[in-house]
């Protein structure tokens, strides 16, 4: 069984190396199949197979990029003087294109750090989704209720 | 022999059994991410609120008679980038950490301590004024008005997580001077790291939608 496990460690490594594998449904069935069943050697050898497949996702730690870091560090910035630079009243865009433009690049960062810095991207789907579907209740909020509240003014 | 050869080869949780759902996301992990959930609802519960009674007004700020201050953008933009360097920090702790270099794990997490620390000063500086006058003396008072209601609140709340999320850094770089987190234990570090970048992202809505818009 250590033997099993240090042979899995290094299949791991491996899936590691090759960078943004898509998660295909079967390799992920297999996964879940074979963890319920890790103990039987049978199943265990599926799931080397689908390791070695490249499940990229939550099956082991991600390694830090650190080239990475710095290229979304220098999106941030880039992102942030942009930002800077069109909220400047002289450079006279129009209101909502400037509103617009300044909303879409701060979510834009928000979701850089979210799948680079905190390692969401190398998380499972689920844990993505256990974090973005609640985080879409404040936003529908946001559209419906300022919405609302501007057509009171305008009436 | 067998063990420590493991150790070398493995980062992180080892005996932690796979999820099918969460992988080998720890618990710890899974339930900040939780935390995190629940603490941006608090922060989108303020912005609403800042959004919903600004679109509600014909000016902002809504009461052009008492002559409150226009936000000053360039200052806080300089905090953005101090915090968004501090994540950058944050991220090479938990890279040096994730490697066992203690010795640098502790300098990038006081570097994003400073980082932090830095950030309440600029804060202070802008609320009350160590060089200058601070918006309270130019006339921007908590309850006069919606604009400098949510204002205050959302900023100071933020800045609350700061002043936290600074002791809980430190607490985190004492025990790995302790050595608490040596041999692929780094676990809690990637964890005060995720408090830490929610602290930084909820700026970057904040910086954009309270000052920028």
């Amino acid at each position: 069984m250590a033997q099993d496990k240090k042979g899995k460690s290094k299949a791991q490594k491996k899936s590691d190396d090759a960078e943004e594998k898509k998660t295909s449904a079967a390799s992920e069935e297999a996964e879940e199949h074979a963890a319920a069943k890790e103990a039987h050697d049978d199943h265990a050898d599926h799931a080397h197979a689908a390791k070695a497949h490249g499940d990229d996702h939550g099956d082991h730690e991600h390694k830090p990029n650190r080239k990475e870091y710095w290229v979304i560090f220098g999106l941030l910035l880039l992102l942030t003087v942009l930002e800077v630079g069109i909220a400047q009243p002289s450079l006279g865009i129009s209101k909502t294109l400037m509103r617009l433009g300044l909303v879409s690049m701060a979510l834009a960062k928000a979701v850089l750090v979210a799948l680079f810095y905190m390692h969401l991207k190398h998380e499972t789907r689920v844990l993505r989704l256990t974090v973005f579907i609640p985080l879409a209740t404040p936003a529908l909020y946001a559209v419906i209720l300022i919405s609302e509240a501007a057509w009171r003014l305008v009436r | 022999m067998s063990a420590t050869a493991e150790h070398a080869d493995h980062h992180g949780p080892i005996a932690w059994p796979k999820d099918p759902q969460y992988g080998l996301a720890t618990p710890g992990k899974i339930a900040m991410w939780l935390f995190l959930c629940s603490d941006a609802f608090s922060f989108a519960g303020l912005l609403l609120a800042y959004g919903i009674l600004r679109g509600g007004s014909k000016h902002w700020p809504p009461d052009p008679s008492l002559k409150e201050p226009i936000l000053g953008i360039n200052f806080t933009a300089a905090l953005t980038f101090l915090l968004i360097c501090s994540s950058v920090t944050m991220v090479l702790a938990h890279a040096a950490a994730v490697e066992g270099n203690r010795k640098k794990t502790a300098q990038f997490l006081a570097l994003t301590i400073l980082g932090g620390i830095l950030f309440l000063c600029g804060q202070y500086q802008e609320y009350w004024g160590i060089v200058g006058h601070g918006l309270l003396h130019e006339g921007l008072h908590f309850g006069a008005s919606h604009y400098a209601n949510t204002f205050y609140v959302t900023t100071s709340f933020h800045g609350m997580h700061v002043f936290s999320g600074v002791l809980y850094l430190t607490v985190i770089l004492v025990r790995t001077l302790m050595g608490k987190y040596d041999h692929g234990k780094h676990d809690h570090i990637e964890i005060v790291g995720l408090f830490w970048h929610f602290v930084d992202l909820v700026w970057i809505l904040v910086f954009t939608f309270i000052y920028l818009l």
